[in-house]
């Protein structure tokens, strides 16, 4: 459905925000895992009509994103990572304000999508209230219901759970999941746990490269037997992480817990259920380790 | 700890960019004040630019605009722990309150000191710069620049910062300030008028956190050479205001900045929250649907604007507008300026020039500010992802940004008219003219406006953020000064803008609504190519540099928007090409450098012609045929001439009238040929020389036509309706024209040319035989047949012989028969007649029908005038006096023989239901038919002080009218006017104040001081001696010009039976420029046995004549002087209260004791208490006992 062919970016203060980066993703829930500053913002915006890149092209469907942005719209929800509201305007205007741009040309339609929306989002209590004093969750309840105007093809979610509680994190990836089925929804996000629970396919984007693409059961399975684990105190942490591949520290009770990456057991370890985090973390260890 | 605070306060602002910027920007300010011509505050004429009164003016006028400087440094000291959100770091250390809060105050007054030290700076460096040309500079003076920012740049930065650290901290809001420092700007601004009238001075300059209204007080009637050497110092006003507002200001700093509190976090209200029950609609996500229809423009486009306008309006910002929008209006409404402090009627045409007036500033804020917050606010306000990913075209948000501004700016003209209204309504003026409001509003104020608000747009369009699109914004504004000093003064150059053309209740628009549709067209065609490029440019999405934009331009423009480009550069240059045509080929628009280039060409060509025997016109016979709709005169003037001088006239110097495509002098045995085309400057040459004495027959042939667009230079004598035009503009002119040379000194100098030109002198006997009006303005027998259109009325000079109708044409034949000057004037409109009969004189007053509420007033003036001149002076030389209205393009009343042309915008619009107000009416229609005597009847020669004869007298006349009218106490206030226009206007002379008798065109002489000195010469010799010695100089040179009189005839009559001392007054006042100080030291009252009050009176005096640069040296003083006692205050006395004694007392130089008798205790004494003598310090000539 969207196809991204060596699409890259440079800003004028240099950064590399874009580097060669081609994905083909399906219909159904697609997880953009990456570090912050990986350009996943950069690429979601990118896809979402709001910039333009130095090379290569976008299509959706047919649509040649960079060539009729406005084509593209019309099939599009967004919710940005971090976004603010107009100030002194209720979320039912607000909403239906958005609505009457998305092409809701009738009021009782519109009324009813917008009531809808709101109630389906746990915010139709609020509805009078106007956004900009709403709390962090509630506004990112209301970012989601703007999203899903007009029952979009493309959708693009960017660091979505971030601020909420973990009740409406849940509440949000069963609406997700319940969407992402006949439509593309891309979730942006640095949470492995966000796209292993909801994503049949993903990608690793770090430094403007996608260093990793496919089914994630299909791409951990590859790391079997290859991951190790060992609980070790700071200190022996520290000189373990100089002499092993460690690809991840962790704290639990006050202890620390290594995961190495190698064919055989380093020494005092103990094998481990490989899983997306060991995935994603080799992954951007083995770059870090290249560069 | 205070001085941490001090020090970080230094350091902080030391590191801002904004430090330096305004540093610059002051400096420069200053450093151009000196070092260009194009900015001037404070010197000019005879006044040096680094003289101490220009370095005070300079100091107190920017420090008006320090105010912003202020909000930016002490306000962002108070407000930025909020703005950044520091206050809880902060507020948990121990802090000391006092010392923290003033060291933070007294810091950010350092900053802002030491910014503002770059004024003075600026002015001694711009001093030094070596084009200035040295006789505009005063050596350089180290203690005026520190004098001066002691007394005016040190208290009001204190006072200034004290109240904006107060709201500061009270708001937390640096928005809240700028607006209130914006509102303060215009508040002050447009007071101005206000503040300057006499009765509101003194308490205008006390409060004034400025302190510059209170410098204006104390240097109100300084002279050149007083400004070029005085120093303003702690004195008189300036320093009560500047120890009243340091007093206020710290009162206000203690009180209320929370200096001795502890600083805290503002509290937050707790709103109570009411649980609802409401119905929650099942919604699942498998109704969710595709919006039914497509995105609709037009609903779009409607919801959009609706939107960005309840954006703005709902501010508090645009409220502050609107309501100073209607403060700003209502000011000059309550308190109307007409002329000597009468108000005009609040007519349409003026109640519209008001609002253009009053909106002028809030326009420019709005479309920078406001046109910067609109385009920014998706991205600055956080939401520009969402609303840009949405299906919405560029083109939608882009219009409706635009409307939004457009109709916010609309909606302020509304405001300012219902204001307007409104206030017509009450006061009962019931010709409200919608239509006007509308046009005139609409199309000639808010057009204009929308397309700076689309240039505005379009610059933010391609800035990376709203701050750089502001500066360009700004920069343009900036240019538009710039362009038209560099000689770019055309219209075509100055975006959005139309020559200006004032209206007329006569004339209506005339061509203005033409020329300024043609204008409105080109420049809408730039602005719709901006439009355009604006939408194909705007910035949607959060990092999109010009670059790419400008690669998806054609996208984003589309067809229509590529047709709008299309469409709009066509018009541009379609209409530019035309207008440019019109304007610069087919007239030929010259910019006023170049203009002063042909007056120097006109003066190196022909001075050297100036005294060469010329011909002069002895009769007239006048044909002319006036067609207002085409604006076209076709006219010709029968003349015989005469060679009045010793030598032959060969050939004549001929200047041929403006607008004119033919002008021909024919005379047989005389050929024309043009000399300078450009000049329009032509010679006669004669076969055969006229001889000495000897006559010749010639005729002049005119067409005047006026078509097309002209850019400056319009032709306000022939319109539609109401044409008036003088034989000097219709027709030829013989000889040298002196008044055409360029008169400014400087800018003489500059040319290298020589002097400015000056009145020949006194002594210039050569001159005896010339006119006042010229040479060769000589008394002349005419004759008049006028044709005009039949609805119209044609008027010149002469009685009516014959009218009548010939198809759609009037004619009418004027025939005098007396001898007048060759300077007469034809009028043609659609008038209203309103005549009277009464002693033989038919009075007469052809008015614009709608102009009908004074008309009354003009006849008995007219009346009375005549009556009492006719007595006082000698008879009416006339059996018909005719006042004849103008339309407003010009403002003035002018007196021809029997014939009195008068603008409507003086007189006929006078508000004259207040009786305590000065009637202009009766004052302009007396004045001016007193120059039937003085002026038509005794003319002047053509040397120094011609003017005081025909206007000092006209001015003495009319006074004498409205003594008699009005009585003695509204005359004085009358006078009042007088003394404070002569004393403030002498501050400005140019170039030399003269004596009276040897005044040079300067009216502040011969009006102003003229009424005040026959005034006082009448009270010093009574009205009875004074207008027989008037009489007799009437009849002495009753239509005389051989030789005509001079001021020095004058005084020998005004001198006639009088005593020596009363002559000497005669001299001091006329051939000196006299002053006199005259004071009530102190007075005592004693009860005598009898019951009589003694009282005891000391008054110093002394008496001071002047240079013409205004440096006093002191005349001994004799003379008899009024000595008054009075129960109330006398400035307040009305004509029913007598005073208690009223005498002249003879007074010496020093200090004069004068003991009085009187049957009643006095409340005041005084000498000279109703100031009849010029004294520039009238207010302590009395004293309360």
């Amino acid at each position: 459905m969207l196809s991204i062919k060596d699409l890259s970016k440079t800003y004028a203060n240099g950064v590399k925000a874009l580097d060669q980066v081609n994905l083909e993703i399906p219909a159904g829930m697609f997880g953009l895992l990456g570090p912050n500053g990986a350009g996943k913002s950069s690429l979601m915006r990118t896809i979402a009509t709001l910039q333009q890149a130095d090379t290569g092209s976008i299509q959706f469907d047919g649509i040649d994103v960079f060539n009729d942005p406005q084509a593209l719209r019309q099939q599009l929800g967004y919710l940005p990572q971090d976004f603010n509201v107009y100030p002194r305007i209720s979320a039912t205007r607000l909403l239906d304000h958005l609505a009457v741009l998305k092409g809701f040309n009738h009021k009782k339609e519109r009324k009813e999508v917008v009531d809808g929306l709101l109630a389906h989002v746990n915010l139709f209590l609020h509805k009078d209230k106007a956004v900009s004093g709403f709390s962090g969750g509630m506004r990112q309840r209301f970012g989601i219901a703007q999203a899903l105007l007009g029952d979009p093809k493309l959708l693009i979610v960017d660091e979505p759970t971030a601020g909420l509680d973990p009740e409406e994190r849940n509440r949000f990836h069963n609406l997700l999941v319940s969407l992402g089925e006949e439509r593309v929804v891309i979730l942006s996000t640095h949470i492995v746990d966000d796209v292993s629970e909801l994503c049949p396919q993903m990608a690793v984007l770090a430094e403007g490269q996608i260093l990793l693409q496919g089914n994630p059961l299909t791409l951990v399975d590859k790391l079997a037997g290859q991951i190790w684990r060992k609980t070790v105190s700071r200190a022996e942490g520290a000189e373990l992480e100089q002499a092993l591949p460690v690809i991840s520290k962790r704290l639990l009770a006050g202890q620390t817990i290594l995961h190495v990456l190698a064919d055989q057991a380093p020494e005092g370890f103990t094998a481990s259920d490989a899983n997306l985090e060991d995935l994603y973390f080799s992954t951007l260890h083995r770059q870090r380790s290249a560069a | 700890m205070l001085s941490k605070m001090i020090a970080f306060e230094w350091r902080y602002f030391t590191r801002q960019p904004s430090f330096y910027i305004t540093y610059l920007m002051f400096f420069l300010l200053a450093f151009f004040a000196l070092a260009s011509d194009n900015v001037q505050i404070g010197a000019g004429g005879n006044i040096h630019g680094n003289s101490p009164y220009a370095i005070a003016q300079i100091l107190s006028t920017l420090g008006i605009f320090a105010m912003f400087v202020v909000v930016n440094f002490v306000g962002t000291t108070a407000t930025r722990n909020h703005a950044h959100q520091m206050e809880e770091l902060l507020y948990t250390k121990p802090l000391i309150p006092w010392q923290y809060q003033l060291g933070r105050f007294l810091g950010s007054y350092l900053v802002v000191l030491v910014v503002l030290s770059s004024i003075p700076l600026g002015i001694l460096i711009g001093s030094a710069m070596p084009w200035l040309d040295p006789e505009r500079l005063g050596s350089t003076v180290f203690s005026h620049y520190v004098t001066s920012f002691a007394v005016l740049t040190l208290p009001t930065a204190f006072v200034l910062s004290a109240l904006f650290f107060t709201m500061a901290v009270r708001f937390r809001s640096m928005m809240a300030l700028y607006l209130i420092a914006v509102a303060l700007l215009v508040l002050y601004m447009t007071t101005g008028d206000l503040a300057s009238q006499p009765q509101y001075r003194t308490l205008a300059a006390l409060i004034d956190p400025f302190g510059h209204r209170a410098l204006g007080d104390v240097t109100r009637y300084w002279t050149s050479a007083d400004k070029n050497t005085l120093q303003v110092g702690f004195e008189g006003l300036l320093a009560y205001n500047r120890l009243l507002w340091l007093a206020l200001s710290t009162l206000v700093l203690l009180a209320f900045a929370s200096v001795f509190r502890a600083p805290a976090l503002l509290s937050r209200k707790a709103r109570g929250k009411v649980a609802k029950v409401i119905d929650v609609p099942e919604f699942s996500l498998s109704q969710l649907q595709p919006a039914a229809g497509q995105p609709s423009t037009a609903r779009q486009l409607w919801l959009r604007t609706r939107f960005e306008i309840s954006q703005v309006v709902k501010t508090p910002g645009f409220i502050v507008l609107s309501l100073l929008t209607v403060a700003l209006l209502i000011m000059p409404l309550l308190d109307p300026r007409g002329i000597y402090g009468a108000a005009n009627l609040p007519l349409t045409q003026s109640m519209i020039d008001n609002i253009f007036g009053g909106t002028g500033v809030m326009m420019i804020i709005i479309v920078s500010y406001y046109v910067a917050e609109i385009v920014w606010r998706e991205r600055n306000g956080g939401m520009g992802d969402i609303i840009d990913s949405l299906p919405v075209a560029n083109f939608v948000f882009w219009s409706a940004k635009v409307l939004a501004v457009s109709l916010l700016v609309a909606l302020l003209f509304v405001v300012g008219s219902l204001t307007t209204l409104i206030y017509q309504l009450l006061s009962g003026f019931d010709q409200l003219e919608l239509s006007q409001y509308a046009i005139r509003l609409a199309y000639f104020a808010w057009l204009p406006v929308v397309y700076s608000a689309i240039l505005a747009f379009f610059l933010q369009a391609i800035s990376p953020n709203k701050f750089v699109g502001l500066g360009l914004f700004v920069l343009y504004f900036i240019t538009t000064f710039v362009l038209a000093s560099w000689g770019f003064e055309h219209s075509l150059w100055h975006f959005s803008e139309s020559p200006f053309v004032a209206y007329s209740d006569m004339n209506g628009y005339g061509w203005s609504l033409q020329a300024h549709s043609w204008y409105m067209a080109y420049w809408g065609g730039l602005s719709l190519v901006l439009f355009a490029l604006g939408f194909g440019l705007y910035q949607r999405g959060p990092m999109q540099p010009l670059k790419q934009r400008i690669a998806q331009l054609g996208y984003q423009l589309g067809g229509v928007g590529k047709g709008a480009i299309a469409v709009g550069l066509a018009l541009f240059i379609g209409c530019g090409s035309y207008i440019g045509y019109q304007t610069m080929g087919v007239h030929d628009y010259v910019n006023s450098d170049q203009r002063k280039d042909l007056q120097q060409r006109y003066e190196e060509a022909y001075r050297q012609f100036e005294d060469a025997p010329i011909l002069t016109i002895d009769s007239v016979k006048l044909d002319a045929a006036i067609y207002p709709s085409q604006r076209m005169i076709v006219a010709s003037a029968e003349f015989s001439a005469h060679n009045p001088g010793n030598e032959p006239v060969e050939k004549l110097l001929v200047q041929l009238p403006q607008f004119s495509p033919k002008a021909e002098v024919l005379m047989d045995g005389a050929t024309l040929i043009m000399d300078d085309p450009q000049l329009n400057t032509a010679w006669l040459t004669f076969d055969v020389p006229v001889q000495p004495g000897e006559r010749r027959e010639g005729r002049f042939e005119v067409i005047r036509h006026s078509q097309g667009l002209r850019q400056g230079d319009q032709d306000v004598a022939l319109v539609q309706n109401g044409t008036f035009i003088n034989n000097a503009d219709l027709f030829p002119l013989f000889g040298y024209l002196s008044h055409q040379e360029l008169t400014d000194k400087h800018e003489r100098r500059k040319r290298e040319m020589s002097d400015t030109r000056r009145a020949h002198p006194l002594e210039d006997n050569h001159r005896y035989t010339e006119s006042f009006l010229g040479r060769g303005v000589e008394f002349i027998d005419f004759e008049a047949r006028l044709s005009t259109e039949a609805d119209q009325i044609a008027i010149a000079p002469g009685y009516l012989e014959k009218q009548w109708v010939e198809g759609d044409r009037a004619h009418f034949h004027y025939k005098m028969d007396q001898p007048m000057f060759h300077f007469y004037s034809i009028q043609s409109a659609r008038y209203a007649v309103e005549k009277e009969i009464h002693n033989g004189v038919s009075y007469e007053v052809y008015y614009h029908p709608a102009h009908h509420w004074n008309v009354a007033r003009m006849l008995e003036a007219a009346k009375d005038s005549v009556a009492l001149f006719s007595k006082e002076f000698g008879p009416y030389q006339h059996k018909q006096l005719r006042i004849i209205e103008f339309p407003g393009y010009r403002s003035f009343a002018q007196s021809f023989a029997n014939t009195v042309p008068y603008s409507e915008k003086i007189g006929f619009i006078s508000d004259l239901s207040d009786p305590d107000k000065i009637d202009p009416v009766y004052y302009v229609t007396a004045h001016e038919v007193a120059h039937q005597w003085w002026g038509h009847q005794a003319g002047a020669a053509n040397v120094q002080g011609s003017a005081v004869i025909s206007e000092s007298l006209s001015q003495y006349a009319a006074l004498l009218v409205m003594e008699q009218k009005y009585g003695a106490q509204r005359l004085r206030s009358f006078l009042k006017y007088e003394l404070d226009e002569y004393l403030q206007s002498r501050g400005h002379e140019a170039l030399e104040e003269m004596p009276l008798m040897r005044a040079e065109s300067q009216s502040y002489i011969h009006y102003q001081k003229g009424s005040l000195v026959m005034m006082a010469l009448k009270d010093q010799i009574g009205a009875e001696r004074l207008n027989a010695n008037l009489a007799a100089f009437l009849q002495r040179y009753h239509f005389r010009n051989d030789p005509y009189p001079t001021t020095l005839d004058l005084m020998a009559y005004l001198k006639q039976d009088i005593s020596a001392d009363e002559q000497r007054f005669v001299d001091d006042q006329f051939s000196k420029i006299s002053l006199y100080d005259l004071r009530a030291k102190t007075a005592q009252v004693e009860q005598q046995p009898d019951g009589q009050f003694k009282v005891t009176l000391t008054v110093l005096a002394s008496q001071f004549e002047a240079d013409g640069q205004g440096v006093e040296t002191e005349l001994p003083l004799a003379q008899s002087i009024d000595i008054g006692l009075f129960s109330a205050d006398p400035d307040k006395l009305s004509d029913a209260a007598e005073p208690l004694y009223l005498q002249k007392h003879q007074l010496v130089s020093g200090e004069n004791t004068i003991e009085l008798l009187v049957p009643e205790k006095p409340a005041f004494a005084g000498v000279d208490p109703l100031v009849r003598l010029i004294d520039r310090d009238a207010a302590d000539n009395v004293i309360k006992l």
